[in-house]
């Protein structure tokens, strides 16, 4: 499993660096730091972030501005949002959660909790990205079935017209019949490939594994 | 007031969350006594200035910082520091920031004492 890269938001130089010594130690991850929403912003514009941690309250903004901010171009499956807060305000935590935020943790910060919910929404925002590749996966199958059956269709009609007894030039037919031949082959190719995939996801239901679809 | 019964930190909530990172948990108290004396002149400064917003942003981040140590009577009086701030008279809050210095000034002297028994340990 490759290196996951937290971002962590918070205007307090101390709480910051204590969080990123202790989720680098504990958890493995790689963190970046951003002491403002501004510079949030700034990063994830040019850089690869799988998830975000963010202080609830900065100076300037409230960490739900940069939250909405975010959510216009990263939605939560792509990009998980845990705020975190010292607030024992039910109110602010609810508007968190209601303007994107995926989770929140409070201060002080208890880090094998902090690593356990980072883990687990890491892993969602993966199981989720299988989900849709899967289901990518199956539009594409169901595309290529009904793309076999409208090809076959006129492709056996033309064939049958090959015996028709008014087609002379012998050597002009046996073209056709040839190339009509390699063009029913494919599609049997085609139709070998989709049967495969299915047999794929039964072995995927089975197990409860992800699988490589690609 | 300060409530001298009751200890300035929970050394052992504090330890816990270090667990099997004990060298950090050194790291982040003489990291945060280096710290104390700036967080806490932000907070007088705001005071001084009569500025809200300054003095809730700066308790805010002062209660976050001891927070981490569990230190409860301390977190108690930055939190009353930003409470106050919400408020339209902003004159108490020279009486809380007196109070705040009294308890972290036993919390500085708790975690000094707290590194000497672990470095004799």
């Amino acid at each position: 499993m490759t290196t996951k890269t937290i971002l962590i938001v918070d205007d307090s130089e101390f709480d910051r660096q204590l969080l990123t010594k202790a989720l680098t130690a504990k958890g493995g991850f790689k963190i970046m730091e951003a002491r403002s929403g501004d510079q949030c912003l700034e990063i994830l514009s040019t850089q690869k972030i799988d998830l975000i941690l963010m202080d609830i309250m900065m100076p300037g903004t409230f960490g739900t501005e940069v939250l909405m901010k975010i959510r216009e171009k990263h939605n939560p499956i792509e990009l998980p949002i845990i705020m975190v807060t010292s607030k024992a305000d039910a109110s602010d935590v609810i508007r968190c959660l209601q303007s994107g935020a995926n989770d929140y943790i409070t201060k002080p910060v208890t880090f094998d909790v902090a690593v356990t919910r980072i883990s687990t929404h890491l892993r969602l925002a993966e199981v989720s990205r299988e989900m849709s590749r899967l289901q990518e996966m199956a539009a594409l199958d169901a595309m290529i079935t009904t793309y076999n059956h409208e090809i076959n269709n006129p492709l056996a009609i033309a064939i049958g017209c090959l015996n028709a007894p008014l087609l002379k030039d012998e050597v002009a037919v046996e073209k056709l019949k040839s190339s009509l031949w390699r063009v029913a082959d494919i599609v049997k190719k085609i139709r070998s490939v989709t049967e495969k995939k299915e047999a794929e996801y039964e072995q995927y239901a089975s197990s409860g594994r992800t699988i490589k679809v690609r | 007031m300060s409530n001298i019964n009751q200890p300035s930190f929970d050394h052992i909530k504090f330890m816990t969350n270090f667990q099997g990172i004990e060298d950090l948990a050194i790291e982040t108290i003489n990291s945060f006594l280096e710290s104390l004396p700036k967080l806490a002149l932000a907070l007088e400064t705001a005071i001084h200035k009569m500025s809200a917003d300054e003095i809730e942003l700066a308790a805010h981040t002062l209660k976050g910082a001891i927070s981490n140590f569990y230190a409860e009577p301390a977190k108690l009086a930055a939190w009353k520091l930003e409470q106050m701030s919400h408020g339209s008279d902003l004159q108490g809050t020279k009486v809380a920031f007196s109070n705040l210095k009294i308890e972290l000034d036993r919390l500085e002297r708790d975690l000094k004492i707290f590194l000497s028994e672990r470095r004799a340990a």
